[in-house]
């Protein structure tokens, strides 16, 4: 055994660049696969980590159940823990802030992950404790037995199966003060809390009648939570929209699980792993062509076909543990630097994470490499047993295939003269090499670009295609408000649009009403989907639907009739006394196909319909029924550029005067801003400062989107090019090594056109040119492959967007060709050829004339 | 007694125009213990011959006896074993292993079949050649000489019953080549073997037991007028 | 006319233990438009004096004299250029660049050149060789003794002073080898070529004009 180890290694050690290029293919492929997971799973523990401080311990939660519900989840099998508290409805304050109310339970608020900061919790009626946060959104000092007034406020349906309000103000001392992880409030994305004393059978700030009870589990096992959740509601018949799952924390565990593998970073490895394989499976080759002559000697004198084959495997053998130690070690190295370049988690900052390698990922990586080096060295292993003896004493020339004499054959020899047609030719005389090597290096272009034609059209295709940035339609900001306000006590005064409507560079100032009321409909009026989607109770004969009640002032409704469907939209009231309402008969459906569809059936122009508008008479707030006639309905479109969002209800959209003076109703809920070109920066400071003291009030800026977009565009995209140049270091080794070696092999030519008057400057170019050739047909292939994929991507985001909403087209302007793409990267690939090339220019120089003719390999 | 044996042995390239009769009915019988030379011209098809006798080298036509063995009535295998043990060959340029020195390059046939070095017999022979002092030496730091008698040791050491050498001394200057040949004659006669040597030398040539020409193919029985 | 001259040329190479004196001092004249044969026995270093008169290796004394101007004295540009202008060459194998076809092959000495290819002369070439049905087949295609015409006709395409071949025959049955012996002849006597041959082949020997035998690196006789 010793003997072809011993010659494997040796031979190894011989060809050095060609060894050093398999070691570093195979380390480079392990780098990326070892390092990506590494950072997978660093970040996935350390987002986990964080969201359970943050978001709480539980992984789902059920609302509006009685006790027998309650005990029969709790005991269910796949539960591990539970907590129950009653569901109180919401505190509010009177400037509008609300926050969800429970009984105090202990295991509950632990649960959800809150901790007493201060004072105790609750243990008598009238006492409460709240969130550090709350009190400072309220204006209030974290001060112990304060007395604090609050409504409380909860929606329920009377036993007539009509939706109702209750409201009530009751004054309560705060007696404990929670919170959670700073990082949690930061966000702005969070739910405020209160807990207060219950007791059953006292008098409680609920009456009885509207008390209902929700529980919080936690599964045993962590795999497929979303499904068990469902199986468990659907086991105790509780409603689809009863139930919600701690969304943050599934995401997470989900990830951290690494149950869903990420397919684009799957075909990023693919992609690298290919290339590397390609180039082992070059270099292989090449060293067989390099040692023919002496494996034919082995064969001639004694060795088997098993034991020249397991000479080559010995050499991958060597290059496999070599390239592993080496690409574990960089591994490590690239996550590191790696780790705030790459996020592969959906919410952690990445800047941060720590570094975690397990096992598991070690083996994987080893187990890429091991696959890779098998696989690209299992066709060189069998061709070496396949040399036949005579290749030791063969002395005339080897040259295999026929050449065929083409037009364009003429062309080139007119263009470059003879060198270049002997440079073209010799580029296929091993037609396959050459188709590996070109597809190694166009490889990178695929990658390239379409990011980097993006890069110039990234605004125009956001704009395009972003409902975000599209709804905002012509304004530059709007103003709302977030989760922990109540829509009937919270919005923007008529003193604040004043105010904002003065701001020096505001062009133009909207306002709009928004209220959630109802729909009284029969069921079989409604479409099946969407009474499942929303999960309606279908055993009355007459429901009452959520539905989104909307007032728009005049100039905005002007602005919407390129929305309209059908009818015309009127500003007033009609004669017989119906007012005149727009419809948007569509619903967004985001589980099943992603697409807007019908909500009434058979909805027309004309038709009246009677809703129930939330309305605050002498100090009560109420439903209260309002009949309407459809005097226009919107298309689809609505909800992709008009001023909608993907909802899962109908808006009934009014003229804003007649809306306030059926609802009494004075605060905007939505302002919308038009600033004057160039004025964009100052207006948003100014609103700003205004809306410091709203709390909850929330500011979109359409060219905050956009920026935001860019530089997610942006952090990929460095992602994305040091993959490319981890590729086209890959390819860049494999031409570098072939040239080389064909130098090598075709030494008795150079030695001959020598001889007979090739002088070594046109050599030298003879070379240039060949490599040119690979570096242009990699080009081609490359701007074809990279061209492709680029007009898919906008193909595929048209697709999508027509079949959602209905559109014509979404690139008005057509798809922008990625000329100046192609042309980078043709540069790139030419470049980077003719380098490998001009490395060799050495040895063209010391070539013996000779030495060059007598030799015979 | 016969050890070697070929029965209108036939090698053709090509065809049509580009026919090429390599070697065309050859009929020869070796006997054992001989030192036959194998004369020609070039392009007169001994090497063909050379390599079809060995084994290398499958015939258009015709047989090759070895110890009354046809070697190519068996399948590849059985053949590739039966050649290593029976027949050690001796290439016109020196084949050696660049990366091994002159010990390894000598003793890796039988380090190949995975048996033990007899390192007795082997350096016996190294020192019948007059090489054993560069033991350590690698394949670019010999003369031509020395590369070749190294060649000729590796033939020899796995002690096949025939050595068929292709211009043994092709490369070499007059002295050495005689040296060479005469080497050759003496180990192999110690050791008992039969050697079919090819060369256009006829010096070297009448140094053999027996001179077999060649021409065009076929054996004949002339001589050549030398300038 | 004498047209090559070497004086007093030397080639050592390797050092010490391994050092091998090719030639010692040789000195040695070739006329013009005369066939000159060299032999001797292997390892003689006739094939190292033609390399050095071919000015494609270079002495490590002496010089090589074409028409009175040492050709080692040019750099290695200019002596690649003279040698596409003024030699051609046959070896004994690897003549023929494999990717281009015959025609290529033959005028590649003027192609690098730049030059413009003179069709006549090239037709008149491609008959004496009989190659005109295999203008335009690729090398592969082509047996030893065509390879080796194509060769021929490639030393004869830009109108040399010399003609250098090394054991042309080597690799060629008799048959073929006679034929290229005709060839040489025709080259001499109808085109007034130079031609110095270096051979094993007796026969090649014996139609020559001069033959210079070579021994240990010195020239035996004339």
């Amino acid at each position: 055994m010793k003997i072809y180890l011993h010659l494997a290694l040796a031979y190894l050690k011989k060809q050095k660049g060609r060894t050093a290029a398999l070691v570093l293919g195979v380390a480079l492929a392990v780098m990326l696969v070892f390092g990506f997971d590494i950072i997978t799973e660093s970040q996935s523990r350390d987002q986990l980590a964080d969201v359970y401080r943050q978001y709480g311990t539980y992984h789902g939660i059920f609302f509006n159940l009685n006790q027998d519900e309650i005990e029969q989840i709790k005991n269910d099998g796949e539960v591990s823990k539970s907590a129950e508290a009653v569901d109180l409805g919401d505190a509010v304050t009177d400037d509008g802030i609300s926050m969800a109310l429970n009984s105090t339970d202990k295991d509950y608020i632990e649960m959800h992950g809150y901790k007493l900061k201060e004072g105790r919790l609750p243990a008598a009626q009238g006492e409460i404790a709240l969130e550090a946060q709350a009190l400072k959104k309220m204006g209030l000092k974290e001060r112990l037995n304060q007395t604090i007034n609050l409504k409380i406020k909860k929606d329920y349906v009377d036993e007539n199966g009509k939706n109702q309000i209750f409201m009530e103000t009751n004054s309560f001392k705060l007696v404990g003060i929670t919170g959670k992880p700073e990082q949690y409030y930061d966000n702005g994305y969070y739910a405020l809390r209160g807990f207060t004393y219950y007791q059953e059978g006292e008098e409680n700030v609920l009456p009885d009648n509207l008390i209902t009870r929700e529980e919080v589990v936690k599964l045993k096992s962590n795999a497929n939570l979303d499904g068990k959740l469902n199986q468990i509601r659907e086991r105790y018949h509780v409603g689809r929209l009863d139930y919600e799952v701690n969304n943050r924390l599934i995401t997470a565990l989900s990830e951290f699980n690494a149950e869903e593998s990420n397919r684009y970073n799957d075909l990023i490895k693919m992609m690298v792993v290919i290339t590397a394989m390609l180039l082992i499976y070059n270099m292989f080759n090449l060293s067989l062509i390099d040692m023919i002559k002496q494996i034919g000697m082995l064969r001639a004198i004694r060795a088997p076909k098993k034991r020249v084959r397991a000479l080559i495997g010995f050499q991958g053998l060597v290059v496999l543990i070599a390239g592993l130690a080496l690409g574990l070690l960089l591994g490590v190295l690239f996550s590191y630097c790696g780790r705030g370049l790459f996020n592969f988690v959906s919410w952690l900052d990445v800047a941060d994470a720590s570094l975690y390698i397990s096992g598991k990922s070690i083996g994987k990586a080893v187990l890429v490499g091991t696959v890779t080096v098998i696989v690209s060295s299992i066709i060189p292993v069998w061709l070496a047993g396949r040399i036949s003896p005579l290749e030791a004493i063969r002395t005339t020339d080897r040259s295999k295939g026929r050449q065929k004499r083409r037009a364009y054959h003429k062309v080139i020899r007119r263009l470059s003269g003879v060198t270049g047609e002997m440079a073209y030719q010799n580029v296929w005389r091993n037609k396959w090499r050459t188709i590996i090597i070109i597809v190694a290096v166009a490889m990178g272009g695929v990658l390239f670009i379409r990011d980097i034609a993006m890069l110039s059209q990234q605004d125009e295709f956001d704009r395009a295609t972003s409902p975000q940035i599209l709804t905002m339609q012509d304004n530059d900001f709007k103003l709302s408000f977030g989760a922990n306000t109540d829509p009937d006590l919270m919005g923007y005064t008529a003193k604040d649009v004043r105010a904002i409507s003065k701001i020096n560079g505001v062009k133009n100032v909207g306002t709009a009403i928004y209220r959630d009321g109802f729909l009284e409909s029969d069921l079989k009026d409604l479409q099946e989907d969407f009474i499942k989607y929303n999960g309606i109770n279908s055993n009355n004969k007459e429901v009452e639907i959520p539905v989104v009640i909307k007032g728009y002032d005049d100039q905005q409704l002007e602005g919407f009739k390129k929305y309209i469907d059908q009818g015309t939209i009127s500003l007033n009231n009609s004669p017989d006394g119906y007012a005149d309402v727009i419809v948007f008969n569509y619903y967004y459906d985001v589980l099943k196909d992603h697409k807007t569809k019908e909500i009434r059936k058979d909805l027309k122009l004309g038709d009246i319909m009677t809703i129930k508008i939330p309305v605050t008479r002498e100090g009560k707030l109420g439903y209260e029924e309002h009949e309407v006639r459809v005097s226009a309905l919107l298309k689809q479109e609505w909800t992709f550029t008009g001023d909608s969002t993907m909802g899962r209800y109908m808006e009934i959209i009014f003229p804003q005067k007649n809306l306030t003076a059926a609802a009494g109703v004075k605060a905007m809920s939505r302002v919308s801003v038009q600033a004057k070109a160039g004025r964009e920066d100052d207006v948003y400071k100014e609103i700003s400062k205004i809306l410091e003291n709203k709390p909850f009030s929330v500011m979109e800026s359409k060219l905050g989107y956009l920026e935001e977009d860019r530089e997610g565009f942006a952090q990929a995209l460095k992602s994305r090019m040091v993959i490319v140049a981890l590729i086209l270091l890959i390819a860049g080794l494999n031409i570098f090594n072939t040239i080389k070696t064909s130098l090598l092999i075709r030494t008795n030519e150079f030695a001959m056109l020598r001889a007979i008057g090739m002088t070594v400057k046109q050599m030298k170019r003879m070379i240039i040119k060949e490599s040119i050739i690979y570096g242009v047909l990699s080009s081609i292939i490359a701007a074809i492959a990279g061209g492709y994929r680029h007009y898919a991507y906008y193909k595929m985001a048209n697709d999508q967007l027509k079949a959602a909403f209905n559109i014509d087209e979404v690139f008005q302007a057509g798809v922008p060709a990625p000329v100046l793409a192609v042309l980078l990267y043709g540069a790139i690939a030419i470049i980077i050829c003719v380098f490998a090339a001009y490395a060799s220019k050495n040895k063209i120089e010391k070539l013996n004339i000779v030495e060059g003719i007598k030799a015979t390999e | 007694m016969e050890i070697l044996k070929t029965e209108a042995l036939k090698k053709y390239y090509g065809k049509g125009v580009n026919l090429v009769k390599a070697v065309d009915g050859v009929d020869l019988s070796i006997a054992e213990g001989e030192f036959a030379a194998i004369a020609g011209s070039s392009g007169s098809g001994k090497t063909t011959l050379l390599h079809m006798m060995g084994g290398l080298d499958s015939p258009t036509e015709g047989k090759v006896y070895i110890d009354g063995r046809d070697i190519y009535a068996v399948n590849d295998e059985s053949l590739t074993i039966f050649r290593r043990r029976k027949v050690g060959f001796v290439f016109q340029s020196y084949n050696l292993i660049p990366v091994l020195n002159v010990w390894e390059n000598i003793t890796m046939p039988i380090q190949f079949d995975l048996k033990r070095v007899d390192q007795e017999f082997v350096e016996e022979i190294m020192r019948t050649l007059n090489i054993f002092d560069k033991k350590n030496a690698l394949p670019n730091q010999l003369s031509g000489g020395q590369q070749q008698r190294t060649a000729i040791a590796r033939a020899l050491v796995t002690r096949p019953s025939i050595v068929l050498a292709d211009e043994p001394t092709g490369n070499l200057d007059s002295k050495t080549s005689q040296e060479v040949v005469n080497l050759l004659r003496h180990s192999v006669k110690k050791y008992h073997q039969t050697i079919v040597m090819i060369t256009h030398d006829e010096n070297l040539a009448r140094m053999a037991d027996r001179i077999v020409r060649i021409e065009d193919g076929k054996l004949v029985n002339k001589g050549g007028a030398p300038c | 006319m004498s047209i090559l001259e070497t004086v007093r040329l030397t080639k050592i190479y390797g050092q010490d233990k391994n050092k091998v004196e090719a030639l010692k001092d040789v000195t040695v004249s070739i006329e013009k438009g005369g066939f000159t044969t060299i032999v001797g026995p292997s390892g003689s270093g006739k094939s190292t004096l033609l390399h050095c008169m071919a000015g494609l290796d270079v002495p490590t004394a002496g010089e090589v004299l074409l028409n009175g101007r040492n050709i080692f004295s040019l750099s290695e540009e200019k002596l690649s250029m003279l040698r596409r202008r003024n030699f051609g060459f046959v070896f004994q194998s690897f003549n023929l660049i494999p990717v281009i076809d015959v025609y290529e092959n033959i005028t590649l000495p003027v192609s690098l050149d730049d030059k413009k290819i003179d069709k006549e002369y090239t037709s008149k070439i491609i008959d004496i060789l009989g190659l005109q049905d295999k203008a335009e087949s690729f090398p592969n295609e082509l047996s030893g003794g065509q390879q080796q015409r194509v060769a021929i006709a490639r030393a004869l395409s830009n109108k040399p002073d010399i003609i250098f071949a090394d054991e042309p025959t080597g690799n060629l049955d008799s048959k073929t080898a006679e034929e290229v012996i005709k060839i040489f002849r025709t080259c001499v006597e109808e085109l007034g070529e130079t031609l110095i041959v270096v051979t094993h082949n007796n026969d090649i020997a014996a139609a020559a004009d001069v033959c210079i035998t070579m021994r240990d690196g010195r020239i035996k006789h004339q």
